[in-house]
């Protein structure tokens, strides 16, 4: 099943390598956003399946960003996994707290990306 | 081609295109680490440098450079602390600075 992942992440980079992993091994699409607001407006415009969300964003952080997302009825129920390189137990605590349906580190592995979001998400394979 | 060499073929491509902003950061680093050997490195700058530092920790490894991703992510730990400008500090930096180093040239 073709899932459609938007990402949300100011790093071009990741982005890109993000959106290559998840179409060259799942077939999955991908949406980029390089800061909250757009994501914002692109989750409210395009619906995806979930979202993947950088927590050390300049501006609008992640953990604000999804506050944002769940305070839209629109967007309330569409499941977000932070992206982060900090996952020490009290960065965890603290964000679970805000809602999100789980953590990736960073930096993850491509090749298996795409298995470790569907097992975050509980999706079939 | 398999799916794992489809990807590390774009994944190299990617690389290649990635590489100058890889190395712009590692010179944001560098700057600080010689402001701080001569005792002059202001806080901006060693803000600066450390978000550079988080940003290599979560990209590098994506390309293979895990020990590199391990080098950025003890930088910015030691660029965060507050006794960075200790001698024991800077050594430490010297090191993970020169690990980063070879990890980028490496790839």
């Amino acid at each position: 099943m073709q899932r459609h992942i938007l990402l949300i992440d100011d790093e071009e980079d990741i982005r890109e390598v993000v959106a290559l992993s998840l179409e060259t091994v799942a077939g999955w699409r991908v949406t980029s956003a390089g800061s909250g607001r757009e994501g914002i407006e692109l989750a409210k415009k395009a619906m995806p399946d979930a979202v993947l969300l950088d927590v050390m964003m300049p501006g609008q952080d992640g953990p604000a960003t999804l506050r944002l997302l769940r305070s839209d009825e629109t967007t309330a129920q569409i499941p977000v996994i932070f992206l982060t390189a900090k996952v020490q137990s009290i960065e965890r605590e603290r964000l679970q707290g805000a809602g999100a349906a789980g953590f990736l580190a960073k930096p993850f592995n491509p090749m298996t990306l795409a298995t470790e979001v569907s097992q975050i998400l509980g999706w079939q394979p | 081609m398999t799916t794992e060499d489809d990807l590390k073929d774009k994944l190299d491509d990617l690389w290649k295109k990635a590489l100058p902003l890889m190395l712009r950061r590692l010179e944001v680093i560098s700057r600080a680490h010689r402001a701080l050997t001569e005792g002059a490195l202001t806080d901006a700058v060693k803000e600066e440098a450390a978000q550079e530092a988080h940003k290599l920790a979560g990209s590098l490894g994506v390309f293979g450079l895990q020990g590199g991703s391990e080098a950025a992510l003890e930088i910015e730990q030691l660029l965060s602390a507050e006794h960075a400008s200790d001698k024991n500090a800077i050594a430490e930096l010297d090191k993970e600075l020169e690990r980063l180093k070879r990890q980028v040239e490496s790839r």
